[in-house]
C-alpha cells in the first residue's frame, strides 16, 4: 500500500499519528461541547459527572461475512446494534472504524495512547442453513490480546437479541456489570384505542402490545425477575391490580378492594408489593405479599399518601403525601416507621423513583406551569435539574444500570416514552403514535 | 224507631243502588262489544281497555333516569383541590333535591383531573372530588348506598387541550346515572 496525500489509511506511517490526534482532539472536543451545552440547559446545584470514571476507547472495526450475500447485510444490521448499544451506554468513547483487518489495526493502536485503557471489538457472520451464525471478538489494543469471545446461532428475526446479548457481554467485561441493551420498557399505550400496557425494546424496536383489557390500564411495573408485570385496570369497573406475563396472556388479579388499588411498586426481591389502597376511606400505601396475600397498611395519615417506591436495599420506601399541605416527596422504613420529609423546594415533587445505585431518588417537580424531572442525592442536599423543556415531564424509571432514566413528555404534544442519561444529556425518544406514557425500565433478563 | 228502620233501609237501597251501579259499570264495559257489529271495531273498543291494563311497571322509572340524568349538574374544582366552592355547593345542593325526587335513580360520580400532575397522585386526587360530591349529598339526605364513586384521575379528560381554559373543565365531578 503505497502513502500518498490521497491515502489517509491508517495504516499509512507518519499520517497515522496525525490522523489518531485529529481523532482524539475532535472527540474530545465534541465531548466539551456536550458538556457545557447540557449545563447551559439546567438549573444545576448538584455537579453531574457524566461518568464516574474515564471513559473507555473503543474501535469497532466493520463487522462483515466472509462469504458475502445476505450473511453479509445481517453483519452490517449486527453492528449498527452493537454500536447503539455500546454508544447509548455512556462509558466509551467509540469510534468506529472502516476496515474488517484486524491485525493490521491492532498492530496500529499498540502502545498507543499510553494509560488509557483501549478495546478492539471485531464481528463475523456466516450462514448455515436458514440460521446465521455470529462470532465476535473483544481485543485489549494495548496488548492485542483476546479478552473475550462469543459465538452466537439464531434464525433471522433474533438477529437484534443476539446483537444486545453481544454488547451486554462486552459491557460486562469492561466494566464488571452486564449492559443493559437487552432490556426493555413496559408503558402505556392508546394505540389500540384504548389504553393498554406494552413493551419495547430500550432502544425503541420491537413495540408489542401485552393485554387486551378493553378499558384503562395505567401504571405498569416489572417484577425484579422480569417475568411478570403489574398494573391497575379498569376492564372490571374498579381500578384493580392486575399482574401479566412479560409476554402477555391471561393477566390474574393481584388486589380488587373498591376504589383505588394504584402505583405498584415490587421489593427489590420481588416477594413484596407497595401500592396505594383507598379502601379505609382515603389514598395510603400498603403492602403486600406479591401473590395478594397478607395486607398491612403502612400509612396512617388523612393525606393523599401514594406512589411507592422502593430503596434497592428493600429497607426504605420513598412515596408522596401532600400532608403538608401539597404533593412532596416523603421517605419511611419498610414497615412504616420513622416518615420524613424528603423534598422541601417547590411546591409540588411527586412520583419518586429511587435508583438501583441506592443514591438518589428522581421524581417529577413542578416548576410554573410545567413539570420537569429532578434528581436530589438520598442526604438531600444536592438536587439536579435533569429537563427544561415545554409541556410536562413525568414518570421518571431507572434503567437497572442507573445510568438512564425512562420518563413521558409532552413536550412535543402528545405524551411519548424518552429516555436520558441520569445526567439529563442524550434525550432520545422511543414512540411517536398515539398517547404514550407511564414506563418502567425492566430488570436485566436471566440469560438462560 | 219508625225514624232508625227508615234510615237503615235508605242506606241499604242507597248501597244496593251503588252496587248496581258498579255492576252497572262492568256491564258498560261489555255491551260496547256486543253491540258493535264488526270485528275490528270490536278490536277498536277493546284496545283502550287493553292498553289501560297494559302499562308496563318500569315506566315511571326510565322517565325518572332520563330526567335525572338531564337535570344533574357537575361540580368543578380549584387546581390540587378536593374542596367545595360556594358554586359547587349551590349545585349539588339542587342535585341532590332532584336526586331526593327520584329516589328508585342510582348514581356514579367520577372524579377527574386536569393533565398537570402525576397520573397516580391524580388518581388519588379525583377519588376524594368524587367523595366530596358523594358526602355532600349524603349529608343532604340522600341514601349513599345508591351512589358509587370511581376516580378517572387525568386519564378521561372531557376537553383535550392545553391551557387554563381546557384544564378548568377537567377538574370535576361528573355524575352518571347507572342503568
Amino acid at each position: 500500500m503505497t502513502c500518498g496525500p490521497k491515502n489517509d489509511d491508517l495504516s499509512c506511517g507518519p499520517r497515522k499519528r496525525a490522523v489518531a490526534l485529529a481523532v482524539l482532539v475532535c472527540v474530545m472536543s465534541l465531548l466539551a461541547t456536550a458538556q457545557s451545552a447540557s449545563l447551559q440547559e439546567q438549573e444545576v446545584r448538584l455537579e453531574i459527572k457524566t461518568s464516574e470514571v474515564r471513559l473507555i476507547k473503543l474501535y469497532i472495526a466493520s463487522f462483515v461475512s466472509p462469504s458475502g450475500g445476505r450473511a453479509a447485510s445481517s453483519a452490517r444490521q449486527f453492528e449498527e446494534v452493537v454500536s447503539s448499544d455500546l454508544a447509548f451506554s455512556g462509558l466509551f468513547e467509540i469510534r468506529r472504524i472502516q476496515a474488517n483487518d484486524v491485525n493490521p489495526l491492532l498492530a496500529t493502536l499498540k502502545g498507543q495512547g499510553g494509560l488509557t485503557e483501549q478495546f478492539l471489538v471485531d464481528g463475523r457472520t456466516q450462514a448455515e442453513g436458514d440460521k446465521l451464525i455470529f462470532e465476535g471478538r473483544l481485543y485489549d489494543a494495548r496488548s492485542s490480546k483476546e479478552v473475550l469471545r462469543k459465538r452466537y446461532k439464531f434464525g433471522e428475526g433474533a438477529l437484534r437479541t443476539a446483537a444486545h446479548r453481544f454488547s451486554d457481554e462486552i459491557v460486562l467485561q469492561l466494566t464488571g456489570e452486564r449492559g443493559i441493551g437487552s432490556t426493555s420498557i413496559a408503558f402505556i399505550s392508546d394505540l389500540p384505542g384504548t389504553k393498554e400496557v406494552f413493551v419495547v425494546d430500550c432502544d425503541g424496536n420491537g413495540m408489542k402490545r401485552l393485554t387486551a383489557e378493553k378499558s384503562l390500564c395505567l401504571s405498569p411495573k416489572w417484577s425484579p425477575d422480569g417475568q411478570r408485570i403489574a398494573y391497575t385496570s379498569y376492564s372490571r369497573g374498579n381500578p384493580d391490580l392486575h399482574v401479566v406475563g412479560r409476554y402477555g396472556g391471561k393477566p390474574g388479579v393481584l388486589s380488587a378492594f373498591k376504589g383505588l388499588n394504584s402505583s405498584p411498586a415490587w421489593s427489590p426481591d420481588g416477594k413484596r408489593i407497595a401500592l396505594t389502597l383507598t379502601k379505609d376511606g382515603n389514598a395510603e400505601v400498603y403492602v403486600m405479599n406479591s401473590d395478594g396475600s397478607g395486607l398491612r397498611r403502612l400509612t396512617k395519615h388523612p393525606a393523599i399518601d401514594s406512589s411507592p417506591s422502593w430503596s434497592p436495599n428493600g429497607r426504605h420506601i420513598a412515596f408522596t403525601s401532600d400532608r403538608s399541605g401539597s404533593p412532596q416527596v416523603y421517605v419511611m422504613e419498610s414497615d412504616g416507621s420513622n416518615v420524613r420529609r424528603f423534598t422541601f423546594a417547590g411546591s409540588y415533587n411527586d412520583s419518586p423513583a429511587w435508583s438501583p445505585r441506592g443514591d438518589r431518588i428522581a421524581y417529577a417537580a413542578r416548576m410554573g406551569n410545567n413539570f420537569q424531572i429532578f434528581i436530589t442525592d438520598v442526604a438531600g442536599v444536592g438536587i439536579a435539574q435533569l429537563t427544561a423543556s415545554r409541556g410536562n415531564n413525568e414518570n421518571p424509571s431507572w434503567s437497572p444500570d442507573g445510568r438512564h432514566i425512562a420518563f413521558s413528555s409532552s413536550r412535543d404534544g402528545k405524551r411519548q416514552i424518552y429516555v436520558m442519561n441520569a445526567d439529563g444529556a442524550n434525550v432520545r425518544r422511543l414512540t411517536s403514535s398515539g398517547e404514550n406514557f407511564g414506563a418502567s425500565w425492566s430488570p436485566r433478563f436471566d440469560w438462560n | 224507631m219508625l225514624k232508625n228502620r227508615a234510615l237503615v233501609i235508605l242506606v241499604i237501597l242507597v248501597a244496593a243502588a251503588l252496587v248496581m251501579c258498579v255492576g252497572c259499570a262492568k256491564k258498560k264495559m261489555a255491551p260496547p262489544v256486543s253491540e258493535l257489529p264488526s270485528a275490528p271495531a270490536r278490536q277498536q273498543a277493546e284496545e283502550p281497555r287493553a292498553q289501560e291494563e297494559a302499562i308496563p311497571p318500569s315506566f315511571e322509572e326510565e322517565s325518572a333516569d332520563q330526567k335525572v340524568a338531564a337535570g344533574l349538574r357537575d361540580v368543578f374544582f380549584a387546581f390540587d383541590d378536593y374542596s367545595l366552592s360556594e358554586e359547587a355547593r349551590t349545585i349539588l345542593a339542587a342535585d341532590a333535591k332532584l336526586l331526593g325526587e327520584n329516589k328508585s335513580v342510582k348514581i356514579t360520580i367520577e372524579g377527574h383531573c386536569d393533565e398537570r400532575g402525576t397520573v397516580e397522585y391524580n388518581l388519588a386526587l379525583g377519588e376524594k372530588r368524587a367523595l366530596g360530591a358523594k358526602n355532600y349529598l349524603v349529608n343532604y339526605g340522600i341514601d349513599g348506598s345508591g351512589i358509587s364513586i370511581i376516580s378517572y384521575g387525568k386519564e378521561r379528560p372531557f376537553d383535550p387541550g392545553h391551557g387554563e381554559e381546557a384544564w378548568a373543565q377537567n377538574r370535576r365531578a361528573h355524575f352518571v346515572v347507572q342503568k
